[in-house]
């Protein structure tokens, strides 16, 4: 047998670990003997016909004729129809691959739970290494230094919904990075600094400036005249004005920024 | 009415049948019904998304014109989040149910309710993507759907999952084809991702950490790791090739997950986060280049000898494009998370040029690949137009490479700025380089104004020759799986 693998697996250009197995499952879908069967491929003899109900009259899509059984030892045959719907009382025109052509999706044997223990053996490990420790450790700096942490008024934490809720986090950060290209943006967020509430204002691009110390750089009134009408209290500014919001809510958004130091 | 069955010597539960049954009822199988279905409704969703993506870049463009509450803050996150958790989701399962059966032989029991959960999946999060455009959003980037929708979308998913575990362990075959791993460890890896992110343990900046985890699952095993399972069982089949080397596959896979895990770290570099996070995120950012090599090793391999095939493939030609796509996107993925590279272009839009090639140029081409090879075949009609595909696959291309380049130049441009200025001492106050360094790209916005529109356009092609096909097409060859019912 070793030399028809040998011949078949060179004349098909695939290895011959997968040629073996796709006689095999040639040979269970379809009978005969593997090495009868890769006697053929090699060029040595005719293969045994996968089924002997189906005939290939109109090969349409010889060679993507879909099949699962192309991956499947148990039910390897492939049988494609070609009808017309709007014929329905026609003889049906089957076509099926060349039963001679090895399967082409063929996997390795092994059972499903090696499958869902190697998925559940990574995903464990990801969340404990990727996840739950850094979060854990994080949380202990952010504990180790409570006491300077930044106290939000409930005006405050009212803006704050409303700043996650305006999408401002889509625009702006709430983090000065230890780099040249932040300084001047004012002191380098420690993790004390970030609010301790869940969710996210940290934002993660900065297609407008940060604004980790917006409160130290602009008062609150100039903050609601910006938000009110940004092109006319800046000139130039690209920035979305959101004279749409209530007053109560445009209040407490400005109230946020403005205790953002 | 004449049935044709195939002999097999030992599966109990499912057989392919060929009949010459109306086309209409030739669609036995209730999960290649609902695969069918869930393929159509994300590759509408998928458009939706990119829909509003374009009126997102519209209203960044021209902020003065005024949009109401619609601006681009909430705009820009419903775009991708109709294309990530809409549109994805549900081009996914399509891609789930489709393979199951066929690579195990086995269907998935309790399919009534299987379908019921994708259609709550699908719109759980079509009304979240709703909920967050009226601002109901707790602000994490990537996991901007309100938590409850997160919640019942998990809840789901982990459904369809437990669902699909069992088929697994039913499966007629002793082996297992590599994309199922993609696809199952996708899926699996998903759950747990949003899981992740919505678990209320963490605040302040440790709160940053479960996003950044939750966010490179999304990206790195759920869109493209399913994509690419996708496409390891569509070019086998398209090519008529075996694939190049399962081990090289289940490694592609493996490297996917690992990446996955840790490469959202490094969107943090610099910050507030402890160095050693990030150092983590780095390392496996770099584990990027395995799956950037062998992605189109596998692809390029398996179609050795059949290249000529491109010519007459349409399912090929996105697969290939979407190959290029995704290997430019990892390698550079790879370096962007290098600190060197963070110092200039860290919160830059570079990050989003990358994202958007890997989302709408990989994942999109790639999931579209695997649409024009299931779609015919779970119809039983003959795609509507070729010239409709190519057009699709050009304008994705032009629109998602467009918006990529872009992105990438604005980003350059404003991180070299932000340092420059500083340096320099030319920006003397906040808010200096920002304006500065939006002055020198506002000559982009039309162009990428122009990219997002020609990308929903080719969405808008795509939709249309798919709804041309159920509606008008020749019928075709299909390919059948019923239950034994013997």
């Amino acid at each position: 047998m070793s030399d028809n693998l040998a011949a078949a697996a060179s004349k098909l250009g695939i290895p011959e670990e997968l040629t073996q197995r796709s006689a095999e499952a040639r040979s269970a879908a379809g009978g005969g003997t593997i090495d009868d069967i890769l006697a053929a491929w090699a060029g040595g003899g005719s293969a045994p016909a996968a089924t002997p109900a189906a005939t290939d009259s109109t090969p349409t899509e010889p060679a993507s004729s879909p099949t699962p059984a192309e991956a499947a030892p148990a039910a390897q045959a492939a049988v494609v129809a070609t009808l017309a719907a709007a014929q329905p009382a026609a003889p049906p025109i089957i076509t099926m691959r060349d039963p001679e052509a090895a399967p082409i999706l063929v996997g390795r044997r092994e059972s499903p739970k090696a499958l869902l223990l190697g998925l559940a053996g990574f995903l464990a490990f990801g969340m404990l290494v990727g996840a739950w420790l850094p979060i854990l450790a994080a949380q202990q700096e952010a504990d180790n230094n409570a006491a300077s942490a930044l106290v939000y008024s409930a005006a405050a934490e009212s803006g704050r919904d409303v700043y996650l809720a305006e999408g401002c986090a889509t625009c702006h950060t709430m983090s000065v990075r230890s780099l040249v290209a932040d300084a001047g943006l004012g002191l380098v967020t420690e993790p004390e600094d970030i609010p301790d509430f869940f969710g996210s204002v940290e934002g993660v691009r900065r297609i407008g400036p940060d604004l980790a110390h917006i409160g130290d750089r602009m008062s609150s009134d100039e903050l609601g005249d910006f938000l009110l009408n940004p092109s006319f209290a800046r000139p130039g500014a690209r920035h979305p004005a959101y004279s749409y919001l209530p007053s109560d809510e445009l209040s407490d958004l400005t109230t946020f920024l403005s205790e953002t130091k | 009415m004449a049935d044709y069955r195939v002999p097999d010597t030992k599966n109990q539960g499912v057989k392919l049948v060929a009949t010459n049954a109306p086309v209409t009822t030739q669609i036995a199988g209730e999960t290649d019904r609902t695969a069918k279905w869930a393929l159509l409704l994300g590759s509408l969703l998928l458009a939706g998304g990119t829909a509003i993506l374009f009126m997102a870049w519209a209203v960044f463009t021209v902020p003065s014109q005024g949009t109401g509450f619609l601006g681009f803050g909430r705009l820009y996150p419903m775009a991708m989040t109709l294309t990530v958790f809409g549109g994805f989701v549900a081009l996914n399962l399509g891609v789930f149910l489709f393979l199951l059966p066929r690579l195990t032989g086995a269907a998935p029991q309790l399919i009534t309710l299987m379908s019921s959960l994708v259609w709550l999946a699908a719109g759980g999060s079509v009304a979240g993507v709703l909920v967050v455009g009226f601002g109901g959003t707790d602000g994490r980037q990537g996991f901007e759907l309100p938590w409850y929708s997160e919640l019942l979308l998990a809840a789901s998913l982990a459904g369809i999952a437990l669902i699909a575990i069992q088929a697994l362990f039913d499966a007629k075959e002793d082996s297992i084809y590599p994309s199922v791993w993609f696809v199952t460890g996708g899926l699996l890896s998903f759950i747990a991702a949003i899981a992740i992110a919505n678990f209320p343990i963490a605040s302040g900046p440790g709160a940053a950490i479960p996003v950044g985890f939750g966010r490179g699952i999304v990206l790195w095993v759920w869109i493209l790791g399913s994509a690419i399972g996708a496409i390891l069982y569509l070019v086998p089949k398209e090519s008529g090739r075996p694939l190049f080397s399962r081990r090289i596959a289940i490694g592609t896979f493996a490297s996917l997950l690992l990446v996955g895990m840790f490469y959202g770290l490094s969107t943090t570099l610099f910050g507030p986060l402890p160095d050693w996070a990030e150092t983590v995120g780095v390392s496996m950012g770099l584990l990027l280049v395995v799956p950037a090599i062998t992605v189109p090793t596998l692809v390029v391999k398996t179609l050795e000898g059949a290249f000529d095939q491109l010519e007459t493939s349409i399912p090929l030609r996105f697969a290939v494009a979407g190959t290029v796509a995704f290997s430019i996107g990892a390698l550079v993925s790879a370096l962007s998370g290098l600190r060197s590279f963070a110092q200039v272009l860290g919160l830059t839009t570079f990050r989003d040029g990358t994202e958007t090639l890997l989302v709408f140029g990989a994942g999109v081409l790639m999931i579209s690949a695997f649409v024009y090879h299931a779609v015919p075949r779970l119809t039983g009609r003959t795609l509507y137009s070729e010239q409709l595909a190519k057009r699709h696959l050009q304008f994705t291309v032009i629109g998602a490479g467009g918006l990529t380049l872009l992105l990438w130049l604005g980003g350059i441009a404003t991180g070299s700025t932000w340092l420059a200025g500083v340096e320099s001492g030319s920006f003397s106050a906040s808010g200096e380089g920002f304006s500065a360094a939006l002055a020198a790209s506002t000559w982009s916005y039309p162009w990428l104004l122009l990219s997002a529109f020609i990308l929903f356009i080719g969405q808008l092609i795509f939709v249309t020759n798919l709804y041309r096909t159920l509606v008008s097409s020749e019928a075709a060859a299909v390919e059948m799986i019923v239950e034994d019912t013997e």
